[in-house]
């Protein structure tokens, strides 16, 4: 379980994040939405560690996260940053083994485990390449497939099994559609195995098609969280990107699928 | 593509380093054959002339070049890593500019100071390892805040740092007397004239600790190449491998630097020769980086004492005439990544 209470981060005499609480529990997925500078990003670093909190607790499994020891947290969670400024020639291969810095696993099974996940991120075929020569949406799979390698396992610290954090800021900023669709997949996939799933997105389709939980994020406010569909009949969405919207049930499925109006 | 397995990597730089050894053994103002070499070898008979040449002056020098050669690429390519930028180099932050400035002070005022007695090598290699870290730690104090360290704001004071040491290095050769003012300029070209044992036993020790500390590293500086918040992310204290980083590469920069002067290049050229040929991982980019070092010094050196024989060409200005192209080349490549 990951989750804030309270949190609140400045950034000078900006407050990035204001008062947030909120809960993630394992086998969901909660979407982050907001316009750009909202503080979605901030939001997921402070749940990451990367930041601290000026006031508020963020929990990690039963635990205050800055308590736990690095490499212990590196176990439990991974974190997609939106960008990657990588310039160094690695292969692909070599960037996604990165993903098992914190293992000991041996050099077998980490092998094992990078098969896997660039199977699954459909980027087997440029296990040999070049990282910097790639395009950016194969750059962002490659990354995506370096953060699913490091939670791909069940995490056992001091004898516990212990639930495992997937933070996603924009991963689909530059894929294709059928590659969005392939992520909208493995977040649904590693939910079902019970992994706490985050991810920042503004795709509003991939949010209501994903995730159990919503939060809508705007000035550094928590403005609303809830269920794709209490979100869908409250207006809070439309008030704060400012833009009409229209929710159509999917001929197929039924799920809310969103339009401009 | 890689060009070349490790392996295949450390077995050719093994065998041509070997080779570069014998070669630089036996060339320089008195040709020896290589016969000598053989009866050199477990011999107890009293030494010839060319035996005596090659135990006293040549063995050290060329062990010597080989050590400091391997320092400064060793030191060059973790820098790289922490800065993760390839043309970070040891003169960059400001280390060999204040250890320079170290060893100018210790020899203009250590013999104002004690006029009579004749200031040895240690006195000189303590100010140049004082200087070097002095600048490594001033500037990381300035680039460094609480949300972690800035690596532009570190390139830039080291430029400031570099240009302050420079101003004092001025300043000394300014109060300095006309021989001071020889050995402070014969200093900076950079020389391995002087070599003897006891150097070589002191850059032994140095290069060891150096080999045992650093490739512990080498995952540590993998991740580091991904971004500084992408390390932490997976379990490495950033903050405290940044300090250990930059006492461990000051530590190799000062000893070279009081050993044998500033050498520039060598740092910046060879990591990046072996990124080419095996790719950038550490695991064995540093074992590799410190083989081709050497090698590549005791070339530089066997040319600088046969060019102009039988006077010696400084092995700085070797290392430069070798190291300013390639350095202009990457420059021009990268920029015309950026603008492209």
């Amino acid at each position: 379980m990951l989750s804030a209470r309270s949190a609140s981060l400045k950034s000078g005499k900006i407050l990035r994040v204001n008062d947030m609480s909120l809960t993630c529990e394992p086998g969901s997925v909660t979407a982050l939405l907001g316009p750009n500078g909202a503080g979605k990003t901030s939001l997921l670093k402070l749940l990451s560690g990367e930041l601290t909190a000026d006031c508020g607790d963020l929990m990690l499994n039963d635990r205050r996260l800055h308590d736990w020891k690095p490499k212990e947290r590196a176990k439990m969670l991974a974190f997609l940053p939106q960008q990657s400024t990588l310039n160094f020639p690695f292969t692909v291969e070599e960037v996604v083994s990165m993903g098992r810095i914190p293992y000991d696993t041996g050099a077998i099974l980490d092998a094992q485990i990078v098969h896997q996940v660039l199977d699954a991120v459909d980027s087997w075929h440029l296990v040999h390449r070049n990282y910097t020569e790639l395009s950016g949406g194969e750059k962002q799979r490659v990354q995506l497939a370096r953060v699913l390698a490091q939670v791909w396992q069940p995490c056992e610290i001091d004898g516990q099994t212990r639930n495992r954090i997937l933070l996603l800021d924009e991963p689909s900023s530059s894929l294709d559609i059928a590659h969005q669709q392939l992520l909208q997949n493995i977040v649904l996939e590693m939910a079902r195995h019970d992994v706490v799933v985050v991810i920042v997105v503004h795709d509003l389709n991939f949010a209501f098609y994903c995730a159990d939980q919503l939060v809508l994020i705007s000035d550094g406010h928590l403005v609303a969280q809830g269920t794709p569909n209490q979100m869908m009949t409250n207006n809070l969405l439309q008030d704060v990107f400012g833009v009409k919207l229209e929710f159509i049930a999917h001929p197929r499925t039924g799920k809310p699928v969103v339009t401009l109006h | 593509m890689r060009l070349l397995l490790p392996k295949t990597c450390y077995v050719l730089l093994i065998i041509l380093s070997v080779l570069a050894a014998i070669v630089g053994l036996l060339i320089g103002p008195v040709q020896i054959s290589p016969a000598v070499l053989f009866e050199l070898i477990g011999s107890d008979e009293p030494l010839t002339r060319d035996q005596m040449i090659i135990e006293v002056i040549r063995l050290p020098r060329m062990l010597l070049s080989f050590l400091i050669g391997a320092v400064l690429a060793i030191c060059g390519a973790v820098m790289q890593g922490l800065f993760r930028n390839s043309l970070a180099d040891p003169s960059l932050i400001g280390v060999s500019a204040g250890a320079s400035a170290g060893a100018s002070f210790v020899i203009v005022f250590g013999s104002l100071l004690f006029p009579s007695s004749v200031l040895g090598f240690s006195f000189v290699s303590i100010g140049a390892f004082v200087g070097g870290l002095l600048a490594a730690w001033v500037v990381y104090r300035l680039a460094s805040s609480n949300e972690g360290t800035s690596v532009a704001t570190m390139l830039l004071a080291g430029i400031a740092i570099s240009a302050l040491a420079g101003a004092l290095n001025q300043l000394f050769s300014f109060l300095a007397d006309n021989d001071m003012l020889r050995r402070i300029s014969l200093w900076q070209m950079g020389s391995l004239e002087s070599a003897d044992w006891q150097q070589v036993r002191y850059c032994i020790v140095v290069f060891g600790l150096l080999m045992m500390l650093l490739p512990r590293e080498s995952r540590a500086l993998n991740a580091m190449l991904l971004g500084e918040s992408e390390a932490r992310h997976l379990g490495i204290g950033v903050e405290w491998l940044k300090r250990r980083l930059i006492i461990y590469t000051s530590l190799g920069v000062g000893v070279a630097v009081s050993v044998a002067g500033t050498i520039a290049f060598v740092g910046l050229v060879v990591p990046h020769l072996i990124r080419l040929l095996i790719g950038p991982d550490h695991r064995h980019l540093l074992p590799a980086s410190a083989l081709l070092g050497g090698l590549l010094l005791v070339c530089a050196d066997a040319v600088s004492r046969v060019v102009v024989a039988p006077a010696e060409l400084p092995i700085g200005v070797v290392t430069a005439i070798l190291g300013v192209p390639f350095f202009i080349s990457i420059l021009i490549r990268q920029r015309g990544r950026v603008y492209a």
